[in-house]
């Protein structure tokens, strides 16, 4: 039997969910005795640009080159995984919208240099993306259920529980009976609540979960005098605030 | 897709490609990564949120963000840490230094040293190595994620301290694994000093933080090889970005020539202060002596460095272990300031800048990274190796230009924040 083809692409990005790949370590060189892959840039010269049998794409589609390989990965790929929060949502850098990257470019770089980017935003807002796999940066345990999923030709089930439950399991106190803002209830699981498990908010990396109530998270964050971070609060890993769903 | 893909330099972080004229041994590196403006982006954000955010610069230092945004925003409130927090920030940043330097000695710059192309082949070819390899990274991750709480983005470092309690036994445990991969990284040293280093390089200037009392990586001044020292507080005199239309990172200079800054310099500058079994390692190498301008030694200073930030997490450890019980909260008020902050990232002198209202909210803010400032000595060394071997064929020397490239170990993600 022929091994599956696996490729790795990085977009621009932090690298982080591409090194956690790597910090899989004997599981990942469990994984790479039963597949092939032939361009990981981070780890080798490529031996082949495609086509792919699973494909993942860290990051986010802002050089025009990260565009135009993001659009080649879909062409060259049965299945295409966005991996990590970046990919999956935008990312950190997807606050920025157009006119504010104009404003920012000039004081950053001065009013000569021209750039080929564009605003960070999520993969499937270029091309197709079939599954995900969440977080800031990612879970190894769930990176290696969805990989082993996809492999045995499954579909990857997530959580779909929202982080409050895994915060519960670890009977962390909530921060939200404190007075402190935190994203945990209107954010997919999977993370095992590791911020609210060390003292810190959730900060949303996994993205909404299903049905998640933005209105009453927005309410929320006015009742505790949060008001004027509401957006720094909700929108930091994804637009969040005057979402409906 | 191999038009577009196939230029980049492989096993590097981030993406660039040389731009070469070898006959008039002309060389710029291109780089090619999306601005993500982290400087502006935390503009209007209370100062708390600037450990978790900064660490998305990059995953293969994150911790080393999160320590200098706190060491700026500390600077800026007045805070006085307690020596419990600094020993354990210390035992955090041995471990961020270790795991980065094992990935890229072993990973991305060993293979050309052993003449195969990736790690991976480096598991089936030589698995002596590899068990190294693996255990260097596996001790490095384990220190973060112990000290941090996750090996890749901290979540436990905050302004004042520390989120979380930490338990003696947990610390006492982890000590006992470092001792317990000593051996690991005394064999990857030796390993090092056995490679055989393209024989290349200029004078330039070193740069690191330096201090009286140790091999300085938490606190020190701005030294250099050609005798400057100054407070961190005056890095924006000494340290100059430009801007360049093709690159997407901006390059520094001191007093308009370039400079190294990386496991390479500190060696260079504090040879006489690394901790006992790396002092004697050094000691033994028959053909190699400090300070080296050689920047493929980066790659052996970075084994030098395993060793040494192994010893100096186990003394940290211990000093904790057998004091008394640990305060890892440090009293503060938050007022109108601003602050620069400096530490020793694996890869270099990394500078955080902030500007803070009296309500703790971020108004301005200043990122220089390491490789920022290694980009233009790059360029100059690459030029200087295309001078130098005009003899050879185009394809070795531009083997020759990607090595040095992967000996400086550029963090591109982190050059273009």
């Amino acid at each position: 039997m022929n091994k599956p083809k696996i490729g790795i692409f990085d977009l621009t990005d932090c690298e982080g969910c591409e090194l956690q790949m790597l910090n899989l370590k004997d599981r990942l060189l469990r994984l790479a005795e039963i597949v092939d892959i032939p361009i990981w840039r981070l780890a080798k010269t490529p031996t082949e640009f495609g086509p792919f049998d699973v494909s993942f794409v860290e990051g986010t589609p802002m050089s025009a080159d990260d565009i135009r390989v993001a659009k080649k990965v879909r062409e060259n790929s049965k299945t295409v995984v966005a991996l990590g929060a970046c990919a999956h949502l935008g990312g950190v850098p997807a606050e920025l919208d157009e006119a504010k990257r104009n404003i920012f470019m000039k004081e950053v770089y001065g009013k000569n240099y021209k750039t080929t980017s564009k605003p960070a935003k999520p993969l499937s807002a270029y091309i197709q993306v079939d599954h995900f796999i969440h977080g800031c940066p990612i879970d190894l345990d769930e990176a290696e259920r969805v990989i082993v999923s996809l492999l045995m030709d499954k579909n990857p089930s997530l959580p779909s529980t929202p982080v409050c439950l895994e915060c519960k399991e670890r009977e962390n106190p909530c921060l939200f009976l404190k007075g402190e803002p935190c994203q945990g209830p209107i954010t997919e699981g999977g993370c095992k609540a590791i911020c609210p498990s060390n003292g810190l908010r959730c900060w949303g990396c996994q993205g909404p979960v299903k049905n998640a109530n933005f209105k009453a998270m927005e309410k929320n964050l006015e009742r505790l005098k949060y008001k004027d971070q509401t957006e720094n609060i909700m929108d930091a890993f994804s637009k969040q605030v005057g979402e409906k769903k | 897709m191999k038009d577009i893909l196939d230029k980049y330099i492989c096993r590097i972080e981030g993406h660039g490609y040389l731009k070469l004229s070898y006959e008039h041994a002309k060389v710029q590196l291109v780089i090619d990564e999306g601005e993500r403006l982290f400087e502006k982006l935390l503009i209007g954000r209370p100062y708390s949120d600037v450990p978790f955010i900064t660490a998305r610069i990059c995953g293969v230092c994150p911790t080393a963000h999160t320590l200098a945004s706190i060491n700026a925003l500390e600077n800026a409130f007045g805070v006085e840490i307690n020596k419990d927090i600094e020993r354990l920030r210390k035992v955090l940043l041995t471990g961020q230094i270790i795991q980065s330097h094992a990935l890229h000695f072993f990973f991305l710059a060993a293979p050309d040293y052993i003449g195969l192309d990736n790690a991976l082949e480096l598991a089936d070819k030589k698995p002596e190595v590899f068990k190294v390899a693996l255990a260097l990274k596996e001790i490095g991750d384990d220190i973060v994620r112990t000290i941090g709480g996750r090996q890749v983005h901290p979540v436990t470092p905050q302004v004042g301290g520390f989120t979380k309690k930490f338990d003696k036994k947990d610390l006492q445990d982890l000590k006992k694994r470092i001792e317990g991969n000593m051996h690991f990284a005394l064999e990857a040293l030796d390993l090092a000093g056995k490679f055989k280093y393209p024989n290349f390089g200029l004078k330039t200037q070193n740069f690191a933080i330096t201090n009286w009392e140790n091999y300085a990586f938490l606190n020190g001044k701005i030294t250099s090889n050609t005798g400057l020292k100054t407070d961190i507080q005056n890095y924006e005199l000494n340290i100059k970005e430009k801007v360049l239309e093709y690159s997407s990172a901006k390059h520094a200079t001191h007093n308009k020539e370039s400079f190294m800054v990386g496991a390479l310099s500190r060696v260079n500058l504090q040879e006489n202060k690394l901790n006992l079994k790396a002092k004697k390692a050094v000691h033994n190498f028959k053909n190699i002596k400090f300070p080296s301008h050689n920047p493929f030694h980066i790659n052996l200073a970075q084994a030098i460095e395993i060793v040494h930030f192994m010893e100096e997490a186990v003394q940290c450890l211990d000093t904790l272990i057998n004091g008394r019980a640990l305060i890892l909260k440090s009293p503060y008020k938050v007022k109108a300031s601003s602050a620069a902050g400096a530490i020793e990232a694996p890869r270099g002198t990394l500078y955080h800048y902030y500007e803070i209202d009296n309500k703790g909210i971020i108004k301005d803010c200043d990122i220089i990274t390491p490789t920022v400032q290694n980009l233009e000595d790059i360029e100059k060394n690459a030029e200087y190796i295309l001078k130098n071997t005009k003899d050879l064929p185009e394809d070795e020397r531009y083997h020759l230009l990607e090595m040095l490239v992967r000996a400086y170990d550029p963090c591109i993600t982190c050059s273009v924040h």
